[in-house]
This record gives structure tokens, C-alpha cells and sequence, in this order.
């Protein structure tokens, strides 16, 4: 009997969080550009939400796919 | 930016511009910080606790599904986080010498924009209920206007509310006196 792989699993968890991520990152673009009050605390959102969330999608990357 | 579609009136002057309480989101950030770290603190206990269980074992086998549901997890409360930032900054009064619009960003896809002009409002209420609000000085505005019942608003957690009320009334009488009406005083 073959050993089971986590790997696939991980990769479809991967692709499943990027997508959802993507969509979350669309919505939350489109509501900064149209309804906020300030150029500079739009940039600091879009900055300080890129930098905790892109390294933990990066590695869950390495995770899957290394 | 949102002062485009708000559309101010010819020589309409914006007097100020409230969010809610900073202690608002301050609460709401922290409980998100600590149910993101809740899992990482709980792995590290496991890992350190001081009778012989083979959870160190198990976790080195299974350490590639762990990292990857940690990250999940954290990732996860960084858009909590990013959610809760956006529903403060993007949640607002605006405050004019001729109208007060209030905008209610309730959820991503749920956003309410009123006008409430000061000619027609008849009554503002402020309510500060508990130490904190009491201590950092922070209540609940409600205002009446003469329009229908549903037209009423009611906003919590708006930072020095008795200060936002004078402001109000200051700019109802100065609006109600360019109107060439004399404001009714309540008793």
C-alpha cells in the first residue's frame, strides 16, 4: 500500500487561499480608492497589509511547493 | 477620493470630520493580534510542556501541515485586522456648515451615505453610559430630525460627544439664522 502525500492537499490549499486572498485584495483596493478621505493613510493601508500578509503567503508557498 | 462624490454645495464649508473613538479599533485590533497568536501560543506551550507526552515527534512529522495552517490562520487575521481598519477609517461624519453626512461603512458590500441638513434638525441627544466611555470621553449622538421617523440617526463611540453637539448647534443656529429664522429653544 502506498504512503499517503499531504502535498497535493497542500497545493490545493495554496490555490484556494491565493484566489481567495486575490479577491479580498481587490475589494479592499477598490473601497481605498473610492471612498477614502486621505491619499497618505490609503498607501499606509495598502503598505502595512501587503508587508504581514504577502511573507505568510510566500511561505505557505515554500510550504507547498518546495 | 470621497470629498469628490460627497459633492459639497457652492461655498458649503466642511467644520470638522469625526471617526469613531480610537479606543474602538484599539480594542478590535488587540482581539484580533490575540486570536491570531492564540495558535502559535498554543503550539509553543505543547511543545515546552514539562511531562514526557511525544507531542515534539508528532510535530516534527506533521511540521510542513502545521506551518501551513498556522499561516492560514495568521493570514486570515491580518484581513480581519485589514476589515476592521477599513470599517473605522472609511465609517464618518461629515460635519457642514449646512448639513451632516453621515457615512456607515457596515461591511465590504453594505455602505450607507445620509444627509441630514441642520435646518431641519430638531434635537441631538448625547449619551455617555460606562467608566471607559465616561474616562475617554466618548458616547452616543443621537439627533432628531423633522423629516420622517426612519430619518433619525444614532451613531456610538463618537469621541468627545458633548463638544460635537455644541458644534452642531452652533452651526443650526448660524444656519437657521442665514435662513432669516429664528431657532426654537427648548426648555
Amino acid at each position: 500500500m502506498e504512503a499517503f502525500s499531504i502535498t497535493p492537499l497542500l497545493q490545493i490549499g495554496f490555490y484556494f487561499t491565493a484566489i481567495v486572498y486575490a479577491v479580498f485584495s481587490a475589494i479592499l483596493f477598490y473601497h481605498w480608492q473610492n471612498y477614502s478621505m486621505s491619499n497618505a493613510v490609503t498607501l499606509q493601508t495598502y503598505i502595512a497589509f501587503a508587508v504581514f500578509s504577502l511573507p505568510l503567503l510566500a511561505i505557505m508557498a515554500a510550504i507547498a511547493f518546495l | 477620493m470621497l470629498y469628490d462624490k460627497i459633492e459639497l454645495e457652492p461655498d458649503e464649508n466642511v467644520l470638522r470630520t469625526v471617526r469613531k473613538h480610537w479606543f474602538v479599533i484599539t480594542v478590535e485590533l488587540i482581539s484580533i493580534v490575540m486570536m491570531g497568536l492564540l495558535p502559535v501560543i498554543g503550539c509553543i506551550v505543547l511543545l515546552n510542556l514539562p511531562f514526557n507526552l511525544d507531542i515534539a515527534n508528532l510535530f516534527a512529522d506533521n511540521m510542513a501541515v502545521i506551518m501551513f495552517m498556522l499561516c492560514t490562520w495568521l493570514l486570515l487575521s491580518v484581513m480581519a485586522a485589514t476589515v476592521s481598519w477599513t470599517h473605522y477609517y472609511l465609517d464618518l461624519w461629515v460635519i457642514t456648515d449646512r448639513r451632516i453626512i453621515v457615512i456607515e461603512q457596515i461591511s465590504f458590500f453594505n455602505r450607507k451615505v445620509s444627509n441630514f441638513r441642520l435646518e431641519r434638525m430638531q434635537d441631538i441627544k448625547v449619551t455617555i453610559t460606562g467608566i471607559i466611555p465616561t474616562l475617554l470621553n466618548f458616547g452616543t449622538i443621537r439627533a432628531q430630525t423633522a423629516s420622517a421617523a426612519e430619518s433619525n440617526f444614532t451613531s456610538p463611540a463618537l469621541p468627545d460627544p458633548r463638544g460635537l453637539q455644541s458644534l452642531i448647534q452652533t452651526a443650526m443656529d448660524a444656519r437657521m439664522a442665514s435662513l432669516g429664522d429664528t431657532p426654537i429653544i427648548a426648555d
